[in-house]
């Protein structure tokens, strides 16, 4: 007990709570502006925290990550492009929200479902980081095979308008995830001949340029066109009202739920987190249809879900000295710097200076509410300026992010390439998620079928030996199956109320 | 006379731009591009150096540039002039890239200038297990083909092209796969669960496993035995000498620099690397301050060239 007073007045002293405070400001307009990550905002805090005692150092890192988490919402739902992987699954439902001027109950249901997720994953950190972490060690190949799969059949739901068009930009996101080093032989395969490509995409870029790019491609055709948006669109003065907020308590602790548990699980992280809430919360909402068309229960649901796996990816790290996550991942960096050696013997040997890392933790995601509720009043603002100013800005920041990765030419290439890839699939019809999606998933779902071929030797009743594994596949399967037969139901009714008509 | 006087000007002028460098080295930043991502032992411990180099009134800039397995960071070394002011941080993988594929470049369009830090491999079983030694596990491989198995780092990586020179050469016929992470922590976390019989890592990765009982090491590739480790063989105790595998982490210019320039480079990392300091936080990281001159460094890094290729003719990459 003592060391959790201590821990309480280390964190709460005045530098601590002001790195806190200047982490979580910076984290949002990291996580606000496309191209720039969390991750890129972690590294580049961590030189800073070298020489500062482990208090202050976690205040700022902690508040870095949660606020870029919760940032990234902002311009997806106010600008409709993502500015963190993570928020991409916001874009589903946050611009839809914003053109039938609903744009500051979004921003408040996000702002609140963040800090939702954040708090429920601080309880699961504190209560019960020792146990779960078992559970990230028994995630075998199997296991990652089985939710790779099950986070497929989240593409399926995502694809379900157009099942055919959202299949093949599935495929596409399979094939580009392909091009690269083969993660088993290290041969390399599919780079025309690119050196650049040794590594594959890199995401970020990717990202910026199939989502935000694309945006603006579409935007300048619009105005080129003639098509004005009602530029009398101001933030709505309605926020959400506390009721409302309540109205999704057992959407936002599921997708909490689903966000930890994804956290834990290393390697995965918020983009996967949100999306799978979000199907989630589709599957279990009473009106499905809403979904696409501009619900907060959407937003509720992958807002809360991508900051409850901030805690999640935690608990990993400092139980196991395994990343849940790329920002966790260069954590470590930090923990190693403070001469903490993250593992089992961590909450034995340092006991204050890891609940120093809980509290901090939890003060993080309040700072965040307190801040977030007042930078939407002015972040809103942005709404007020018309696009033809509006779109190169958010060009640049895009360039600037992508470089920001790896200062490499070829990222920008990137953005290009895909830019013009989700302009055209914009154009088509062709949903550009799936694709995302694929990318992230797909090398998961490769790698580790074929890492548990050889460890299994060759024996593929691997996959259904495991409960885990065993439970995954059946339900990814029932998804699957649920979802044709909901298409094939759709198209009955359809060709029936046709007949009726004719 | 116009003319003259202005082709006069100009001579003088490319003249002056022409002055030897070497002259007051280093004049301006030196920039450091490290292969490889950042937040590992080995990318703390270069900036901890260009810190303490602060004290010496030089100033290195360290950036991280990881694409293309690091393939990116040497072609902008190699872009830039030859004048000491744009240093690679490398390691082998360069020298597997180098060998296994075309990247645009060779390891010989560079100069060593000076080891940083070197890392091991290390070999760990389960303590539960019950296995004792090396010999005991590849035993037991040779008994159970196909069943046991290690993980390594990434799969080209030089826990596995060591391995393979070892099954090849010492006990030949032994069917222990390899089992691809992407990185020591992955690879340590899968024999943490149990999901793998071995992890081949380095003892950094390891290092808190081995402390709180849960892993034990049978083997390190170091030539002698590291004192953390001290009752773990090495390889070369066990299977003779030409089983050691050092990963340098070191600093490279681009071949044409001037040797005065490498030299000033070499001495002001010596210096900096002497500062208790850099001792200290190294060992924070888990890393030991390796310093090697250019001519010792240069003879390492031919070392490891030859093992490498011949580990690469032996998986068939070559």
């Amino acid at each position: 007990m003592d060391d959790i007073f201590q821990a309480i007045q280390l964190t709460c002293a005045v530098k601590p709570l002001l790195a806190n405070g200047i982490g979580v400001a910076l984290g949002i307009i990291f996580g606000a502006l496309p191209g720039l990550t969390a991750a890129m905002g972690v590294a580049l805090l961590l030189p800073l925290t070298f020489n500062l005692p482990v208090a202050e150092a976690f205040s700022a890192l902690l508040g870095m990550y949660c606020g870029a988490i919760y940032g990234g919402s902002i311009t997806a739902i106010l600008i409709g492009t993502p500015g963190t992987v993570a928020a991409a699954a916001t874009m589903l439902e946050g611009p839809a929200l914003t053109a039938r001027g609903q744009s500051k109950k979004a921003l408040d249901m996000a702002t609140f479902a963040s800090f939702f997720g954040g708090a429920f994953s601080c309880v699961a950190l504190i209560v019960m980081a020792p146990m779960l972490a078992r559970v990230a060690t028994a995630f075998g190949p199997a296991e990652y095979f089985a939710v790779a799969i099950f986070g497929m059949t989240v593409v399926a739901s995502l694809a379900a308008a157009s099942p055919v068009k959202g299949m093949l930009s599935a495929l596409l996101g399979c094939y580009c995830a392909t091009m690269g080093g083969d993660p088993i032989t290290g041969e390399v395969r599919n780079t025309y001949e690119m050196t650049e490509l040794i590594s594959g995409f890199t995401l970020v870029p990717v990202l910026v340029g199939l989502f935000a790019v694309a945006q603006i491609f579409v935007t300048v055709e619009d105005s080129l066109r003639g098509v004005t948006r009602d530029m009398t669109l101001r933030l709505s003065r309605e926020g959400l009202k506390l009721r409302d907020f309540f109205r999704y308590k057992w959407n936002m602790l599921r997708s909490s739920i689903i966000g930890v548990i994804v956290g834990i699980i290393p390697a995965t992280g918020g983009g996967s987190a949100s999306y799978l809430a979000y199907s989630t919360a589709q599957r279990y909402s009473d009106t499905p249809e809403e979904f696409g068309k501009g619900t907060l229960e959407g937003i509720a649901a992958t807002e809360s879900a991508n900051n409850a796996s901030t805690g999640g990816t935690l608990i990993p790290l400092l139980t196991l000295g395994v990343p849940g996550d790329i920002v966790t991942a260069i954590m470590l960096g930090a923990l190693m710097i403070q001469g903490l050696v993250p593992g089992p013997l961590l909450f034995q040997n340092e006991p204050q200076a890891v609940y120093s890392i809980f509290i901090a933790f939890i003060i993080s995601n309040v700072l965040m509410l307190i801040i977030g509720l007042s930078a939407v009043r002015s972040l809103s603002n942005i709404l007020r300026i018309p696009p033809t100013v509006l779109m190169p800005c958010v060009m640049t920041l895009c360039i600037i992010g992508a470089w920001a990765v790896n200062t490499s030419a070829f990222d920008l290439y990137t953005v290009v390439i895909f830019g013009v890839l989700g302009y055209l699939m914009h154009k088509v019809g062709m949903p550009a998620a799936p694709l995302l999606l694929s990318m992230i998933l797909s090398p998961i779902a490769e790698t580790n079928f074929r890492r548990a071929i050889i460890v299994s030797n060759g024996d593929y009743s691997v996959f259904f030996t495991s409960y885990i594994s065993l439970g995954l596949l059946l339900v990814s399967a029932a998804v699957a199956a649920k979802t044709v037969w909901n298409e094939v139901q759709r198209r009955r009714h359809l060709a029936a109320s046709q007949t009726e008509a004719s | 006379m116009k003319k003259t006087l202005l082709t006069l000007l100009a001579a003088a002028v490319c003249l002056c731009g022409a002055a030897p460098a070497t002259a007051a080295y280093p004049e301006k930043t030196i920039n450091v591009i490290i292969a490889f991502a950042p937040g590992g032992p080995a990318d703390l411990g270069m900036r901890v150096v260009a810190e303490v180099a602060a004290k010496q009134g030089v100033t290195i800039n360290v950036t991280n540039k990881a694409a293309g397995g690091g393939s990116q960071a040497a072609l902008d070394v190699l872009k830039a002039r030859a004048d000491g002011y744009t240093v690679l941080l490398g390691t082998p993988n360069l020298l597997t890239l180098t060998n296994t594929k075309n990247v645009g470049f060779k390891m010989s369009d560079f100069t060593p200038v000076a080891d940083i830090t070197n890392q091991y491999l290390s070999f760990c079983v389960r303590t539960d297990s019950g296995i004792k030694t090396f010999k005991d596990f590849v035993e037991l491989a040779k008994k159970n083909p196909g069943v046991y198995n290690y993980s390594s780092p990434g799969a080209v990586s030089s826990q596995r092209l060591f391995m393979t020179g070892i099954l090849n050469n010492v006990f030949p016929g032994t069917d222990m796969p390899n089992v691809p992470y992407s990185g020591g922590h992955e690879a340590a976390t899968a024999l943490l669960g149990s999901h793998v019989k071995a992890d081949f890592g380095t003892p950094g990765n390891t290092k808190n496993y081995i402390q709180s009982g849960d892993f034990i090491s049978l083997g390190v590739s170091s030539p002698k035995r590291l004192p953390e480790l001290p009752d773990v063989p090495t390889f070369a105790e066990m299977f003779g000498d030409q089983y050691t595998w050092i990963s340098y982490h070191g600093l490279f210019v681009k071949k044409g620099t001037p040797m005065p320039v490498v030299e000033k480079l070499s001495e002001i990392i010596g210096t900096a690397m002497k500062d208790p300091v850099v001792a200290q936080q190294f060992q924070k990281f888990g890393v030991t301050p390796d310093y090697l001159n250019p001519a010792d460094f240069a003879k390492l890094v031919t070392e490891s060239e030859d093992l490498v290729k011949k580990a690469l003719k032996a998986i068939g990459m070559f």
